[in-house]
């Protein structure tokens, strides 16, 4: 089975750093890019096609929103998941519009909450429901 | 009242009642209306002169009224059949005059102002006495007719005189030149009374105009009595007109009883009716306008002080050069209150000014200016505070804003960190207790890391040092992180309430980031707190490069130096000069309670400015 390709952005580097050990502890995902806006982000996706992206909400310029908003057309294949610092609660109606498929409180991200989203929201659940 | 007036008012009445007696004496056909006629002649001007004398402006008019009253009193002796009664009567005939033409001349000041005036009295007061009194040692007898006399040819003969008979030239040549000069002069005090009722001004001419009639008229029936008596002497006209010739004085009183009726009417109308204007005028054009209008002088102009320049300017700021302001025949009258001059009412001097109604209506100008000086100072008052205000709300949201960034970039990110890294640890806990260890050894540097962050933002909003030790040990916290040498130095320095502290506290950060920001080269910079009983002055000095205080604006950083000082009602000065260092001297009250929107600015602002000197520290 090919590892899930995974680009993480956000502007704060310690989510970055940390996004990092998270991926280098879960087996079968793989991190392919870093990127530390909106804007870098649509280019490293246009360049790398990931499977996931974990999008930070809250960016100078471009924020995470918006991104989501532009990778849903530029990128239909990749799953892209919201991660917020603040309160999620606030933004879930706006998360549901961009196009992402989960916002996610970002101290709530571990391994196996990875492999729950992914099994939910990635290519695999999409052909169990294209089953029924 | 003077004593002196009182016997000469005395002496007036009794020889009005001594005339009466005459008068009635005298046994003509009308005797009793001319003692009427004389009893007027005498009474009115008197008790005219009488009432005049209790007001000081008037005074010296109502005293020469008094005296040509008395004067005319004895004119009532020409009816005497005694010699010795007729000449003095006749005689007190002829030195009516120049009481009378004084008095018209010198109405209302009671002074000859002018030149030709002047001229035209003592002209007058010499034809007198050189031609008439004098004539009376030398005449027969008195010219006839006369209208201080009934008597035709049977009048008593003249007793003073010296000659044993009247010298054939006197007739001949004396008596028509003296009419001729008595003619021209008085016509020449006809003219001087019309151009000064020309020349007043209009509210002038209200209160003279009474007066300068009757004069005018009065010198023309005169003129009309000598010329008719030498034209035709028998005729009965030349009769009529010497009756309405001693009518003249007690029509001149009559009228300038009416000119003082009508000068109160016209100074409470135009009072009252200035009052109604200058409540509705906002600004010194306005006011000028209605004084203008008011004095009938178009040259009033209301000018501001300059106080810096030490010059006067318009309204529109247009200078004014010091000719218009004290240049001659103007006059300034300046208006000020404890702080000096602040303004000016310019306007023409004229001999003929009503100076009590100039008085008032200056003083009412002065006050509506002096109201529309508060009003402005205050507006600006107002905005200023306004201004303030804004600031120091917006710089209260600026601050949240930062804050708020400062904990979502800073602790809260490390946090968050910390609790996904934590997870982690767990799950490498189960499968790798040695890489758990490593782990658990990075979150612990993670949370110091958390801690300092979170130290420095708790000392951005309200440092500790100050809450704890005071104003002199916080600022030499701040100053150990400077890259300079700061001396502290407090005298008779205690505590003080957290908004007094906070705010002296960022004002003297804030010029010490001065200093590191603009002063250049700086070898030693010192804060100086020295409390007194009532007030707390500070100030923070520099012995950097300067500046000129006089080009260089105050920048954010003083402005909001400033709203905090003046939150607590104190003052800010900052002195400079190039290569002379820099200081920036506070003051601020104590004891007196700041007002309750001082002190919630104060509360708001405090921790507004310390974004540089929170980062100083981290």
């Amino acid at each position: 089975m090919t590892p899930v390709r995974v680009l993480t952005v956000d502007d704060q580097p310690i989510f970055l750093e940390v996004a990092r050990a998270l991926l280098e502890s879960t087996p079968g995902f793989d991190l392919v890019g870093e990127a530390t806006s909106g804007v870098e982000a649509l280019v490293a996706a246009e360049r790398l096609h990931p499977d996931l992206v974990l999008l930070d909400v809250r960016m100078p310029g471009l924020d995470g929103l918006e991104t989501a908003r532009r990778l849903a057309d530029q990128q239909p294949g990749a799953v892209v998941v919201l991660v917020s610092g603040d309160n999620a609660e606030d933004l879930r109606a706006l998360a549901a519009e961009s196009g992402a498929v989960a916002l996610i409180q970002k101290e709530r991200l571990r391994p196996r909450v990875l492999r729950d989203l992914w099994a939910r929201h990635g290519p695999a659940a999409g052909a169990v429901r294209a089953k029924h | 009242m003077s004593s002196t007036l009182l016997a000469v008012a005395a002496a007036g009445m009794s020889a009005v009642v001594a005339a009466l007696v005459l008068t009635a004496a005298g046994g003509t056909d009308d005797a009793s209306g001319r003692a009427v006629v004389q009893a007027l002649v005498v009474a009115v001007p008197i008790a005219t002169g009488m009432y005049a004398l209790r007001n000081a402006r008037t005074k010296r008019f109502g005293t020469l009224l008094i005296v040509a009253g008395v004067v005319w009193s004895l004119t009532a002796l020409s009816e005497s059949s005694s010699s010795l009664g007729h000449s003095t009567g006749r005689v007190a005939g002829w030195l009516v005059f120049p009481a009378l033409v004084y008095l018209m001349l010198s109405f209302p000041q009671g002074r000859l102002l002018h030149l030709r005036d002047r001229a035209l009295f003592w002209g007058i007061a010499s034809v007198i006495v050189v031609l008439f009194v004098s004539s009376a040692l030398v005449v027969d007898a008195y010219p006839r007719p006369s209208p201080w006399s009934s008597c035709r040819e049977d009048c008593p003969p003249n007793a003073f005189q010296v000659l044993p008979s009247e010298p054939a030239f006197f007739g001949a040549v004396v008596a028509p030149v003296r009419d001729l000069l008595s003619v021209a002069m008085l016509l020449g005090v006809s003219a001087s009374l019309v151009v000064r009722l020309r020349e007043a001004s209009t509210l002038r001419q209200v209160t003279i105009a009474p007066v300068l009639a009757v004069s005018i008229v009065t010198t023309l029936t005169v003129v009309a009595f000598i010329v008719l008596r030498r034209a035709a002497p028998d005729a009965g006209l030349v009769e009529e007109v010497g009756f309405l010739w001693t009518l003249c004085l007690p029509a001149l009183a009559a009228a300038f009883s009416l000119g003082l009726i009508q000068r109160r009417l016209v100074v409470s109308n135009v009072l009252s009716a200035l009052t109604g204007v200058l409540g509705t005028a906002q600004s010194p054009a306005q006011i000028a306008a209605a004084l203008r209008h008011t004095i009938g002088d178009p040259s009033v102009e209301v000018l501001l002080w300059d106080r810096d320049h030490r010059r006067w300017h318009r309204d529109d700021g247009a200078l004014v050069p010091a000719a218009d302001v004290t240049g001659p025949g103007r006059t300034l009258r300046e208006l000020g209150d404890r702080d000096g001059r602040l303004a000016g009412v310019v306007f023409d001097v004229r001999a003929d000014v009503d100076d009590e109604l100039v008085a008032s209506v200056l003083a009412l100008g002065e006050a509506a200016l002096r109201e529309a000086r508060l009003k402005a100072d205050l507006e600006t008052s107002l905005i200023d505070l306004d201004d303030s205000r804004q600031r120091i709300a917006t710089a209260a949201d600026v601050e949240r804003r930062r804050i708020e960034r400062d904990l979502h970039d800073g602790a809260q990110q490390r946090l968050i960190a910390l609790r996904m890294r934590l997870a982690l640890a767990e799950d490498l806990l189960r499968d790798d207790p040695d890489g758990a260890l490593e782990a658990i050894q990075h979150l612990g540097d993670d949370v110091d890391a958390t801690i300092d962050e979170i130290r420095a933002l708790a000392h951005g909003i309200y440092p500790a040092l100050l809450a704890d030790r005071g104003l002199a040990d916080a600022l030499r916290g701040v100053a150990r992180r400077l890259p300079m040498r700061v001396d502290v130095r407090a005298t008779g320095l205690t505590r003080h309430s957290p908004q007094l502290e906070s705010a002296v506290y960022f004002s003297c950060v804030e010029a010490l980031q001065n200093v590191v920001k603009h002063a250049g080269d700086v070898t030693r910079t010192r804060v100086t707190f020295d409390q007194g009983r009532a007030r707390l002055a500070f100030d923070v000095a520099d012995d950097g490069d300067g500046f000129d205080a006089g080009t260089a604006g105050a920048g954010a950083g003083m402005r909001n130096m400033r709203d905090r000082v003046e939150s607590l009602g104190g003052t800010l000065s900052i002195r400079s000069a190039p290569g002379r260092g820099t200081t920036v001297s506070g003051l601020v009250p104590l004891g007196a309670r700041p007002s309750s929107v001082g002190q919630r600015m104060a509360a708001r602002i405090a921790p507004a400015v310390q974004d540089d000197a929170g980062q100083s520290e981290r």
